[in-house]
Formats: C-alpha cells, sequence, structure tokens
C-alpha cells in the first residue's frame, strides 16, 4: 500500500501491483492500514463499464 | 416536442471563434432538481442564460413549461419566461433593503403579502428591513432566493449559487437553500463545477464538457456507468485497466467480469471503482 486519503467515512488507498500497475481501493475509515503493508484485494463490482 | 418543465433541443451558442454551446440537448421534469456539471469555461452558464433569455441562441429550440420560448421566429424575453434566478453575486440592489429587493419583480397587487409569505420562507423574519450590504454572505444568499421567488416561477436557475460562501458553512448553506426550493415546489437546475455538490443535492446530472453535453443521468448512473472515459475521470477515482473482451465478459489483470456497456471492440480499457464492501 503506497498511500492512503482519509475521506472521513472511508479511506481511499493506493496500491502497487507486482507488475508496477497502480490501483484505488476503498475501505472503511474503523480500519486502519498502515503504509507500505502488503495486502489481498478483492473486487467487489457486479459489471464493468469498457471504454474503446 | 414535448419532454418535460425545460427542454433544449441542439441548442447552440457562439461568441466570436468559440462556440460556447454546441448542440445541447437537456429535458427536465417538473420538480427535478438537475445540475448543469462541469469545469470552468465548458458552457453551463452559457446554457442557462439562454434558457433564461439573457442570451440569444444561434440555433435550436427551447421550451419552458411546455410553451416555445426560443426558436427560428420565436423569442419571448426573460421576464415573461416564469424563471427566477440566483447569480453567483446574487446581484442585489444596493440601494434597496431586503424586502424591496425581494419586492421588485412582484405585481402591485398582493405584493405586500407575497413579500412577508417568501421572507418567511427563506427564514429572513427580522432581516425584511436591512440593506445587503447589513447582511452575512448566507443572509444575501437566502435574500437572492427570495427575490427569485417572488413572482412565484415554477422554475429556478443557479448559478454557481455558493461559490462565494466560505467553505465551512458550504454544507450546512447547501442543504437549508435544497430545503426551501423543495418546500417551494420548483424546478432547479443548478450550475455548478463542484462535483460533490452536484452528486448530493441533485435528482440527476447532466455533463458538459467544451459546450457539449456528455451525459445525463443519477450520480449512480455517472458515477458507475460514466459514457466515456473523461466522465469516468472527471466522476471520481477509478481504476482503468486494458481488458479483451469476448462474448459477454472482459478478461483483465483482476479477473473476467461481464461487460455492462458492450461497444463491439475487442481491446478496451475497463473502468472498476474504488466501492466500500458492505
Amino acid at each position: 500500500m503506497i498511500g492512503r486519503e482519509f475521506r472521513g467515512h472511508d479511506v481511499l488507498y493506493r496500491l502497487r501491483l507486482a507488475d508496477g500497475t497502480i490501483l484505488v481501493s476503498q475501505r472503511p475509515s474503523t480500519e486502519r492500514v498502515e503504509l507500505g503493508a502488503r495486502v489481498a484485494i478483492r473486487v467487489h463490482q457486479a459489471d464493468v463499464t469498457v471504454f474503446s | 416536442m414535448d419532454c418535460g418543465m425545460i427542454c433544449a433541443h441542439a441548442v447552440s451558442k457562439r461568441f466570436g471563434d468559440t462556440l460556447a454551446v454546441d448542440g445541447a440537448e437537456l429535458c427536465v421534469a417538473p420538480g427535478e432538481f438537475v445540475a448543469l456539471l462541469g469545469p470552468s469555461g465548458c458552457g453551463k452558464t452559457t446554457l442557462l442564460r439562454l434558457l433564461a433569455g439573457l442570451e440569444v441562441p444561434d440555433g435550436g429550440e427551447i421550451r419552458l413549461h411546455d410553451r416555445l420560448v426560443s426558436g427560428r421566429d420565436t423569442w419571448v424575453p426573460p421576464e415573461r419566461r416564469g424563471v427566477g434566478i440566483v447569480f453567483q453575486d446574487y446581484a442585489l440592489f444596493p440601494h434597496l433593503t431586503v424586502a424591496e429587493n425581494i419586492g421588485f419583480g412582484v405585481r402591485r397587487a398582493g405584493r405586500a403579502r407575497r413579500i412577508g409569505d417568501v421572507i418567511r420562507l427563506v427564514g429572513l423574519d427580522r432581516l425584511d428591513g436591512r440593506y445587503p450590504h447589513e447582511l452575512s454572505g448566507g443572509q444575501q444568499q437566502r435574500a437572492a432566493l427570495a427575490r427569485a421567488l417572488a413572482p412565484e416561477p415554477s422554475i429556478v436557475l443557479l448559478d454557481e449559487p455558493w461559490s462565494n460562501i466560505d467553505p465551512l458553512l458550504r454544507q450546512s448553506m447547501r442543504e437549508e437553500l435544497a430545503d426551501i426550493l423543495h418546500r417551494a415546489e420548483v424546478t432547479v437546475l443548478l450550475v455548478t463545477h463542484d462535483r460533490e455538490e452536484a452528486f448530493s443535492l441533485t435528482d440527476r446530472i447532466a455533463l458538459m464538457l467544451e459546450g457539449r453535453i456528455l451525459q445525463v443521468g443519477t450520480a449512480e448512473e455517472i458515477y458507475l456507468h460514466p459514457a466515456d472515459r473523461w466522465t469516468a475521470e472527471f466522476a471520481g477515482p477509478g481504476n482503468f485497466l486494458p481488458g479483451r473482451v469476448t462474448g459477454d465478459l472482459v478478461e483483465t489483470l483482476l479477473g473476467r467480469f461481464p461487460v455492462a456497456n458492450r461497444n463491439g471492440a475487442t481491446a478496451v480499457e475497463v473502468l472498476l471503482r474504488p466501492v466500500t464492501p458492505k
């Protein structure tokens, strides 16, 4: 985990995957993940929007 | 064409070399609260002024209350469009009291009663004799709203009404103004560049860029299913990943997902929003 933005009711995390891809992920602010922590990710979205 | 309280069809406006509004299409139903959202200079205030009759379009048609007010051979002046406007700087007359400002556009018959009704609606009961410079920013805004509501319009247009308000007060003032407008039972079009404002207050959002309306929908529709890449980025943080569409699924480095909007392409970019799990 390479960045965290506290937003009150939740926290927006910036994550870097092993291949260098950067992702953003959101968790409740009642949890706290420290910068540098290794985390697992899971996708919650049912369907996705695509652009060509 | 019959589509609602506010209806803009192919409306365009050019200033010199700049196409400020480019074929705008917008329909707002009676009682709806809709935001015109977009970055500075995208044409949203120009579109609002066209609807109000403060600018003359170069093309297209505008209907208000299902009546043509602007078209090829039709022009209805602002004062006969049944529209109230709250400007960014409120535009109160500095030499008139609150009550005189509110009563300015009201017919003489029943004027005093109407001023009293509107003053109570916006909560300025004991300030009716004050001049604008004797009011706080929030009170000036309520006075401006009262003046817009006094002639009993069925449509109210708001042009960035919170841009001059202290950020600490903005949230409570938004809720206060939205409550007043709801009680007044008017159709509202709000011009704003503030995504949070549009997402939190309105029924639907019309997203504008470079004079064009790119998408109209609820906050959820625009956030989760944006019409294009720019809208997706403007609507909030997201993960944009390369993907390959096969049948009804798209393959990404995070797995395979059903596609909400197939567009015929196989090599695509996939949007995954960060959503707090339940």
